[in-house]
């Protein structure tokens, strides 16, 4: 199956790009892009905390999206909220009590599957930053669209923005509405490839999402191949 | 100027340093540190650094009505901010804002003036542009450098998004202001450019000035600080023109090496559209450029037209097939990525990356994915050859007789060769770029697209290749005889095209 305006089948990811140490302030800072979609994530911890926010026993997580605007968007605050609690049951927060963490992330530009860019940039931060945790791991995005010609409906990952959104250029009412799409994203774990958290928006089957789930980990696969080699190119620099 | 604590230790070595003439990092006074322009993968994005300083700035474009006084200008709108990942340890809110305001009005200043008024389109566009600043040392200069490669590199989209339609346009820019400023201690005695963050903090005052290549004054700010004389300031002026003129050169030059890549990328992106639509199938033994590389999988991809077999149980089996030699195969493309990222990066380096040489850059080649499965392809289709149409086999056999160069040169003709050899004709007017409409829609269409001709092809450029919506190739190619109307439909509308040229 071919994708809109792309040499990729519908099973292929595109491909990454990661630059470390971007921002000379921070403990660990990434630019990770896939495709066209970039992100700049700056992780500073551990690090003092005011009264108001220290836990007494573990470390408090702070995460902030902005996105290009400057202007912090519900979807920006929404995906905050959601990457901070997969972090709080992936990093070892009672290793450094009374500390913060924090996780700033900068979104440079949003080519389709903006989710999954922005958790792989801050596993990656995380791992340069030297933050102890569980497990390393990796989203993927899916696009489930259906349209009305045919009779299954058919998953694509990685998908562009353009694909993810509906098509409203055309004027004639045959095709205003002719496909229904949902975006999943699901988190994969390191370690025994179970998901760590699955974010869905719009009608989604039980058999598709099991079937995403099952191609999220073959593409945590290859994701986490990256990072090895991503990180011993580092290593070997230094 | 995020933090205005300073020692008195730190403020008099300074001051006595530049006393005798030289400054903390080893800079003459009147040097400024190295500039540094990196570019985003999307029209209108880009990075500048001077030294550890970095702004980032992207532009996007609205279609939005003008406004009532004015109603055959745009409008630009200019958002700065430091982004969270700096700024969230440094200083107290209020002084980032008031810092923020300053900047932001500056800016504003020096480029409203420069930015041309488009009055083409028939909405009219409004520009935003948006910063997001992420400073180390801070300085305004690369705020406003930003600015300005932003304004040279934003690119226009017409009507249609896809820059695999259209030729984008770029922004009509008159002059680009660059900023330049100045840091003077000693009640005015002594002047550097270009202040570091020690330097920044223990200054008594600045100047910045928002000079033209043309040597054209569009800004000037002093904002407080101890007075200077007016030598002084023409002084700095001199200076800044000056500088302004280098830097307005080298980023010129970066500008257009970026914008050949990626018109060069647009045009391989066009030319594969292209050639998926009207399913070119080139020879394998051919050539052994990158183009001829995604010709290859093209060749595979093309045959995966036939639909006419295809059951939906069927395409669930191969997506199956791809998953699992996907997973083994990306990792094989990994370990090959070690080969190919140093080729990458040597490519990178010399066209976009010279001066970051601390960073890293690794990339995982998409053509290399995408050729293994090229190869799956070839295995499952084999069995289809039976439905191939007679203009591709009349096109194999023309292009296996020619040589390697007279290939490549029919490649970019082919299209032409296929709207002559076309044999069936059909009565479907109905193509248009907005949908392939159904046979019941014939009548209504014709008329419809006549107009819309006409409205297009005024704004249309002339291009060698036809201008497809993919949307509706990937929609209705599910048999060979929708194929056929859709070739049909695209030779007449290249004629109707011509035609309309030719009375101009």
């Amino acid at each position: 199956m071919q994708r809109l305006d792309s040499e990729r089948t519908a099973n292929q990811l595109r491909s990454f790009e990661t630059e470390f140490d971007i921002i000379k302030s921070a403990d660990g800072s990434v630019k990770y892009s896939q495709g066209k979609t970039t992100v700049i994530v700056g992780v500073y911890g551990p690090i003092e905390v005011k009264q108001k926010k220290e836990k007494a026993g573990t470390s408090f997580i702070e995460v902030s999206v902005t996105s290009e605007d400057g202007i912090q968007h519900e979807r920006d605050i929404e995906y905050a909220i959601f990457i901070r609690n997969t972090l709080e049951n992936v990093i070892h927060t009672k290793m450094h009590p009374l500390t913060s963490i924090t996780v700033a992330i900068q979104i440079v530009s949003d080519d389709g599957s903006l989710f999954a860019t922005i958790i792989n940039a801050v596993c990656l931060s995380l791992l340069i930053c030297g933050i102890e945790m569980k497990c390393l791991f990796s989203a993927t995005n899916f696009l489930i669209e259906k349209k009305n010609n045919e009779i299954n409906k058919k998953i694509f990952i990685d998908p562009l923005k353009r694909e993810e959104e509906n098509q409203i250029r055309k004027q004639n009412d045959n095709i205003l509405d002719s496909s229904q799409k949902a975006l999943v994203t699901i988190v994969v774990d390191n370690v025994s490839f179970a998901s760590l958290a699955i974010f869905t928006d719009g009608l989604i089957d039980e058999n598709v999402l099991f079937r995403c789930i099952e191609l999220s980990k073959m593409s945590g696969k290859t994701i986490f191949n990256f990072i090895k080699l991503a990180l011993q190119k580092k290593l070997e620099k230094n | 100027m995020l933090t205005k604590k300073t020692t008195n230790c730190e403020d008099k070595f300074v001051e006595n340093c530049i006393k005798e003439g030289y400054r903390i990092d080893g800079r003459t006074p009147q040097e400024m540190r190295p500039i540094e322009i990196n570019f985003g993968k999307q029209y209108g994005q880009v990075q500048v650094s001077l030294g550890t300083t970095k702004a980032m700035c992207s532009v996007t474009g609205k279609i939005v009505e003008p406004y009532k006084d004015r109603p055959t200008e745009g409008n630009i709108r200019i958002t700065v901010g430091f982004s969270k990942t700096v700024s969230q340890f440094l200083g107290s809110q209020t002084k980032e804002e008031e810092e923020l305001v300053e900047i932001s009005r500056m800016i504003e200043h020096g480029i409203k003036q420069s930015r041309a008024v488009d009055t083409e389109s028939l909405c009219i566009l409004a520009g935003k542009k948006v910063w997001s600043i992420m400073c180390n040392p801070p300085c305004l200069d690369c705020f406003t450098l930003g600015a300005q490669e932003v304004t040279i590199t934003d690119q226009q989209i017409e009507i249609i998004h896809l820059e695999s339609e259209r030729e984008y346009i770029p922004l009509s820019v008159h002059h680009t202001p660059i900023s330049i400023t100045f840091a003077f201690f000693n009640n005015g005695d002594f002047l550097i450019a270009d202040p570091n963050l020690v330097e920044e903090r223990s200054m008594q005052g600045s100047l910045s000035v928002l000079v033209n290549s043309h040597d054209e004054i569009c800004s000037v700010q002093k904002n407080g600080g101890s007075p200077l004389s007016i030598d002084q300031i023409l002084h700095c002026v001199k200076l800044a023109s000056i500088k302004a003129r280098e830097i307005y050169s080298f980023a010129r030059r970066r500008l257009n090496s970026h914008l050949e890549i990626m018109r060069r990328n647009a045009y391989k992106n066009r030319l594969i559209v292209s050639s998926v639509c009207k399913r070119e199938i080139v020879d394998s033994n051919i050539v052994d450029d990158k183009i001829s590389e995604n010709l290859k999988f093209i060749s595979h991809i093309g045959k995966n037209f036939e639909y006419n077999k295809f059951s939906s149980e069927n395409v669930m089996e191969i997506e199956n097939l791809d998953d699992d030699k996907n997973s083994d195969e990306d990792e094989d493309s990994d370990k090959n990525s070690d080969e190919n990222s140093d080729e990458n990066k040597n490519e990178n380096k010399n066209s976009e990356y010279d001066d970051l040489n601390q960073n890293l850059k690794i990339e995982v080649k998409e053509e290399d994915l995408e050729i293994t499965n090229g190869n799956q392809l070839e295995n499952q289709l084999e069995i289809e050859n039976e439905n191939q149409l007679e203009i591709e086999n009349q096109n194999q056999l023309e292009i296996e007789n020619q040589n390697q160069l007279e290939i490549q040169n029919t490649f970019i003709k082919i299209p032409t060769k296929i709207r002559t050899k076309r044999k069936t004709k059909s009565n479907k007017i109905s193509f248009s770029e907005e949908s392939l409409p159904k046979n019941q829609n014939n009548i209504k269409n014709q008329n419809n697209i006549k107009n819309q001709n006409i409205i297009k092809n005024q704004n249309i450029k002339k291009s060698k290749l036809i201008n497809v919506d993919i949307d509706d190739i990937f929609k209705e190619i599910e048999s060979p005889e929708s194929f056929q109307s859709l070739q049909n439909n695209l030779g007449k509308k290249k004629r109707k095209m011509k035609k309309n040229n030719k009375k101009k």
